[in-house]
Parts: structure tokens; sequence; C-alpha cells
């Protein structure tokens, strides 16, 4: 099963880290937002995505679960932007940008920098399989001690 | 000399050309609701890159003499925060290839980008 980049809100302490994170790899523009109601949104690298659909130039291309971005095919059209149900992908100037999992850092074997530096355990990188089996064990773990936990 | 021509009908008024016009002989300015596309009457470049991205196919080099175009779009505001935003042609373009993946009008449609990515953050926060 895939890895991807998965989002605990409830654990998040709007400390921006993953945006500053985030921006250093992007050559100063973060592809993740800290949004006021305290959760980090980035994209879903949906299925389904609704950008593909728009995107006439191929410049939005999906790949082992993932919607990759090829800037140089892209026109700056704004359409994907427009598409897009969260919001996740900006516009710098003349090109789209959005989160493409650190892919240069993964070449290497590390992980996505938001999720190496949110401090909160915010940002997780891992299978769907292994994320809910780690909240159904802190769901649990709460309801036998009848406190509220926040484990990581 | 080259002219350029511009089919009114087919323009959306996305941002492509403007985007891709390395010698920005073709402008783009959004002032309040009101989107201003300025073309030259023609170009001398050995290039082809707005006719190329063009989604709709709206342009076309013909020869002759032709006039400087500019086309105006009227820009839709956001519901949420007033921001305009898009262009009605291009949401028109857009809705429904989304309608079709989503099976359905999306609500968000009325929404920009940034309320978009307020409002889904607002509904995960919610979720739990």
């Amino acid at each position: 099963m895939g890895y991807e980049v998965l989002i605990r809100p409830e654990r998040c302490i709007s400390c921006f880290a993953c945006e500053v994170a985030c921006a250093r790899e992007h050559d100063g523009l973060s592809n993740v937002w800290v949004l006021p109601a305290g959760v980090p949104m980035l994209c879903r690298q949906c299925q389904n995505a609704t950008c593909l659909e728009v995107c006439y130039t191929g410049a939005l291309e999906q790949r082992d679960g993932e919607v990759i971005l090829h800037k140089d095919k892209c026109t700056g059209c704004e359409l994907c932007l427009l598409a897009c149900p969260f919001g996740a992908i900006g516009l710098d100037g003349k090109r789209a940008y959005k989160c493409d999992l650190c892919s240069h850092r993964r070449r290497e074997g590390l992980m996505p920098a938001c999720v190496l530096t949110c401090p909160a355990g915010a940002i997780s990188y891992s299978c769907v399989a292994d994320f809910s089996h780690r909240k159904r064990g802190i769901a649990g773990l709460s309801w036998a001690t009848g406190h509220e936990r926040r484990g990581r | 000399m080259r002219t350029l021509e511009v089919a009114r009908e087919k323009c959306i008024g996305c941002r492509a050309c403007s985007s891709v016009c390395a010698p920005l002989y073709i402008s783009l300015t959004d002032v309040g609701n009101r989107r201003t596309i300025a073309f030259p009457a023609s170009c001398e470049e050995d290039c082809d890159l707005c006719l190329k991205a063009c989604p709709t196919g709206a342009i076309a080099f013909g020869a002759g003499s032709g006039k400087p175009l500019t086309l105006e779009f009227e820009l839709i505001s956001c519901s949420k925060c007033g921001k305009p935003f898009a262009t009605g042609e291009e949401m028109a373009f857009v809705l429904p290839k989304v309608s079709k993946v989503l099976g359905g009008e999306p609500d968000w449609k009325v929404l920009c980008p940034e309320c978009r990515r307020e409002e889904s953050a607002i509904r995960l926060k919610g979720e739990i």
C-alpha cells in the first residue's frame, strides 16, 4: 500500500513550522497552508482528481497514487485552481504550484519536510492501514482509561 | 506581417496566453471585478506559444494588417470573502468537467480557492 501524507488536525498547534519547512524546500514558496481553524491543508493527491480533468496540456499527471505537476508543461491558465475542491493549488505568477510530497527528498530516502518538521505529530507520512490502526489504538485506550488521549 | 487573430466568442479569459508570452505582448490586468486582456495587432517573434497554450483554440495567426484587440471580462466574486476570482466563462469551462468527475455540481463552485481551503479546513476540524 502506498504511503501518503495524512493529517491529524486535532494535534495541530498552528505553529506554522510546516509552512516554513515547505517554503525552505520549495524555493521560498510553501505548498502547505496552516488555516485559522488549526488545520494544515495540502494537496490530497485525489484519486478522482478534478484538476487532472481540466488540465489540457498534460502538465498534471497521475502516477502511483500521486498527482504530479510538470511545471515545464504548465501554461499558468489557472483552470486547475478553479477546479480544486480544497484550494490546494496555488499560482506563482505564471505557473501553478502544489504539494509534490517532496519528491526530491523521497528520492534520497528522506521524509517530506513538513512531516519531519511538525513538532506535534499533526502531519504523518504513512499508509492508510497503519494510520487507522494507530488511531484505533488511541481510541481504544481513551475508552478504557476514560481519559482523552492524543498519543502519537 | 503576421497578425494575431483572436476569436472573442471562444476566449474564456484565462491566464494561459498572457502567462506564456515571454516578451509580454499579451497583457492581463485585473482591476476590481473586471479582467482586461490586451492583444497586440501583430507579433514578429518566431514563436507560437500562445497559440499552443490556448485551452479553447481561440488564437490563430493571420496575414495582413490587424488591429490591437482588448477583451473585457467580468469576474465572479467569492460568495464568502467577496474577492473577484474567475471569469464566468472560465467557470463555465471548468464546471462541466468537474461535475463529470464528482457526479454533480459541487457546492464550492461559488468560493474562491482561498475560501475553499478555509471551508475544507473547518469541515475537517468539525469531523473529529
